[in-house]
């Protein structure tokens, strides 16, 4: 039975050291379903090698024909590191903000 | 010297603690609003730091542990709730009892100290509960709503909620370099006074593609650049590839960052201290914002030529065809980041400029009052000089002599008019601190009160609104005392639960007129004279209007309170807050509306220091009547004296008007004159006349006080030097014509 939609629920710091695993987990899921959901809200710290992946992700997603979505709530530290860095003009509240900032900035 | 700084620090924590108080206050009305919460936390945070600085360590171990409480709320571990606030509220107020003492904390204080950490303490052991259980509640597929609403066209499939989670193995790793969080204590704020001078920088940031490998987070690096001033960020994502291709430790997003601040160019050199060896750091200065305000910024066209995005040709041809450059960049295969971040670049710099203007605009330095007072005092003595200079050179008729003269005048009323202005303070200061007053005191009657103030920008005097805020405290206290009724009451007579008190100022000439009115119960007249009589103050037959009435509340002995600092007395004397007002020159009068009311109506003269004056002459002696009192002057001839048969009362165009002999008053020495002249003044509604040998004219009065063994006396506010040298009294118009009146009677 062909499920149609995953959630991926990054925890914990996630930073440079976990990034090559999440991608993994990520590129399973572009290939296994049309729509793969990130939940952030478990995400306690970031850096810049998280931001990478996410536009990376963003560009695989449209490459393959793939739904990506950003969903929960952000916690503070990342939330303001995303809009310190220049990522987002406002700290971003949720994933939805997040993906609305990401988006608007690629466009 | 070390006092010096520990004295200015006080002052500067005075401040805070009230910026604190209100912005708590704030917060109290709008509990969940983000702004407000950093704020209370900034404040208690800026304390903490210079409390520790100048050597005041109980205070900043205090504060800190109060911070850390605020800190929970900030990051919304913790909920503001009335026992947050109200331990906060009294966290603040033994703060300001700590950075009174001028000793080390003893027993009492440290024990007040560590109780109130202990129930700090206990909120947050309380709330960490609570957390849990919201933490819990996170966990709900509900708190992804986009995902419920997908799974819903599909159903069955929620079940994959959250099933691929990666790192679930290998929590709490801590990252390289990750430091602390932005906006946390590592960095201390820096005070906008110890600082030099603005310049707008362009940082060029390219970390190198391994920087990873020693534990740098760039994203935090360029997350400090936001501690040295406002600074724009534009991340260049253009060299990021697809996932598949993407190597996660490698580094290829770049940066443009627009900085303005006055910590130079070495402070954002050490920001990149350790970096700066191997990543691309260009750091240029693009903008000077403090002395290039006349010429716009560059073009977006010269910014885009200067980096090298586009040549100059394409920059005409764009302007030939009068498109717009970025438009046509881009479709020329500009990358778009280029051209956002030269947008983002003019933006910034135009953004700073304008701060700084109006930053340069409200600069303002401190100075300590009693300097101001002593710079008061010397243009005093000035323009008493002055009039000694005026009154010398007319008799020498020399006409250099008086253009000089003129000259002179003009730039001491300048001179007196600025320095003035300077001790003029807005009344809004005072107001603040009665929101504190009002809410303490509700609480503790069992009332729900709210203050609104109207008019704080009103200026006012500093003396002046130094000794107003007594008497304004015991009115108030008085109006939620006798005033607002219990939300049982008020209901019951179809009022909202909430009483009002409606605080309010206004210029009106020479005056500033405050209201303090209430919506609560009114005056009962026949109460009033009831107290009255069993008080002893009007004996039971005298007839009185209900306006009479009213004003009893006034009349000494009415009220049992002695002393106007008495404020955790009940039933503060009225009249008490009658005599400060008229010592300060004003006057008081009340209205009132059974069921609907009371309010009191204070009319204040502006300053204190300087004031305009008729002079006025009794035998040997010389006085002066203030003139925002004076209405007019009148002759009063010999004749008309003998025709009234000793009452004092004059015809005065269709008006009865009584007048008072001030020679008489002041026992003045020889003849009385044939022709005498009455000064009109304003008695509350009333005018009253005092006869005088003299007018002699118009005369700019520096107020002197009279010494202590003088202070006391009925009728005189004050003294001044006149322009030979001599001194004449300052007449209290209101409460000589109070005396005087009842000794005639």
């Amino acid at each position: 039975m062909a499920e149609t939609v995953t959630v991926l629920t990054p925890r914990g710091d996630v930073s440079v050291a976990r990034i090559a695993e999440l991608q993994e987990h990520i590129l399973d899921a572009f290939k296994r379903y049309p729509k793969v959901v990130l939940n952030l809200s478990r995400i306690e710290r970031i850096d810049l090698a998280f931001v990478h992946l996410l536009y990376a992700a963003k560009r695989e997603a449209e490459a393959r024909g793939v739904v990506l979505r950003l969903n929960g709530r952000l916690s503070r530290e990342p939330a303001e590191l995303l809009q310190r860095g220049g990522f987002c003009k406002q700290v971003p509240a949720n994933g939805q903000e997040l993906e609305q900032a990401l988006v608007e900035f690629e466009g | 010297m070390i006092d010096k700084f520990r004295d200015n620090f006080r002052e500067e924590a005075e401040e805070l603690l009230n910026n604190l108080e209100e912005a708590l206050l704030r917060l109290e009305d709008n509990p969940r609003d983000a702004d407000e919460i950093s704020s209370v936390f900034r404040c208690m945070h800026t304390i903490k730091g210079s409390a520790g600085m100048f050597g005041f360590l109980h205070v900043s171990e205090f504060a800190h542990s109060v911070e850390t409480v605020l800190d929970d709320v900030r990051a919304e571990k913790l909920t503001v709730t009335q026992e947050l606030i109200d331990l906060t509220l009294s966290a603040r107020d033994h703060i300001r009892t700590l950075l009174a003492l001028d000793d080390e904390p003893g027993a009492e204080e440290r024990a007040q100290s560590q109780q109130l950490i202990e129930r700090l303490e206990e909120l947050r052991a309380g709330a960490s509960v609570g957390a849990e259980a919201r933490a819990a509640e996170t966990l709900d597929p509900d708190s992804v709503p986009d995902l419920a609403a997908s799974t819903a066209e599909d159903a069955g499939v929620a079940a994959s909620a959250g099933r691929v989670a990666p790192g679930q193995e290998a929590p709490g790793q801590e990252a390289p370099g990750a430091g602390q969080a932005p906006g946390g204590s590592a960095v201390p704020p820096r005070s906008e006074a110890d600082v030099g001078h603005a310049a707008t920088y362009r940082i060029q940031f390219e970390p190198h593609p391994e920087i990873y490998r020693n534990g740098t987070n760039p994203l935090q690096l360029v997350a400090e650049l936001h501690e040295l001033g406002d600074c724009t960020l534009i991340p260049y994502l253009d060299r990021v590839p697809k996932l598949s291709e993407f190597e996660p430790e490698r580094c290829l997003i770049r940066f443009d960052a627009f900085i303005t601040t006055r910590e130079g160019m070495s402070a954002i050199r050490d920001v990149f201290m350790f970096v700066e060896g191997d990543s691309k750091v260009v750091i240029d200065e693009i903008d000077d914002p403090e002395t290039l305000q006349e010429e716009p910024y560059k073009r977006l066209g010269e910014i885009l030529t200067e980096r090298g995005v586009a040549k100059p040709e394409d920059i005409e041809a764009a302007v030939r065809n009068q498109r717009r450059i970025g438009e046509m960049l881009v479709d020329g295969g500009v990358d778009p980041h280029y051209v956002k971040a030269a947008v983002e670049e003019q933006e910034h710099v135009q953004r700073s400029r304008q701060k700084l203007q109006h930053e340069l605009q409200a600069q303002s330095i401190r100075v300590s009052s009693e300097k101001l007072d002593s710079l008061v005092d010397l243009v005093g003595e000035l323009v008493t000089l002055q009039a000694r200079l005026a009154q010398t050179a007319s008799v020498f008729a020399s006409p250099e002599l008086n253009t000089v003269v003129e000259s002179f005048e003009r730039v001491t009323d300048d001179l007196r008019d600025n320095t003035m202005s300077v001790r003029m303070l807005p009344i809004g200061t005072t107001f603040s601190k009665f929101k504190r007053l009002v809410r303490d005191l509700a609480n503790d009657l069992g009332k729900l009160a709210v203050i609104e103030t109207i008019g704080g920008e009103t200026e006012l005097d500093k003396t002046v609104i130094e000794r107003l805020n007594d008497p304004l405290v015991h009115i108030i206290r008085n109006s939620l005392d006798h005033g607002i009724e219990k939300p049982a009451a008020r209901s019951a007579r179809g009022k909202p639960e909430t009483g009002v008190i409606r605080l309010a100022a206004e210029h009106s000439g020479a005056h500033v007129l405050i209201t303090v009115a209430d919506d609560g119960a009114g005056l009962d007249a026949e109460r009033v004279r009831q107290v009255a009589v069993e008080r002893g103050v009007i004996s039971g037959s005298e007839e009185l209007s209900t306006q009479e009435c009213y004003e009893l509340i006034f009349a000494p002995g009415f009220s049992t309170a002695e002393s106007v600092s008495n404020v955790s007395g009940r039933g503060v004397g009225m009249d008490v807050v009658k005599r400060e007002i008229e010592a300060l020159g004003g006057s008081v009068a009340i209205e009132s509306a059974p069921g609907e009311g009371t309010t009191m109506r204070l009319a204040i003269p502006l300053t204190l220091a300087i004031i305009d004056g008729l002079l006025v002459r009794l035998g040997g002696d010389k006085y002066v009547v203030p003139l925002s009192a004076v209405e007019e002057c009148i002759e009063l001839r010999k004749e008309q004296r003998q025709l009234d048969g000793g009452r004092r009362m004059l015809n005065n165009r269709g008006e009865v008007l009584p007048y008072v002999e001030l020679r008489r008053v002041f026992k003045a020495a020889g003849e009385r004159p044939d022709i005498e002249q009455i000064v009109v003044v304003h008695n509350q509604d009333d005018l009253i006349g005092f006869v005088v040998d003299e007018v002699i004219g118009h005369y700019q009065t520096v107020i002197k006080n009279l010494g202590r063994l003088y202070r006391e006396t009925d009728g005189i506010s004050g003294a001044t030097i006149l322009g030979d040298g001599s001194v004449a009294l300052i007449l209290d118009t209101q409460r000589l014509a109070t005396v005087t009146i009842a000794e005639y009677t």
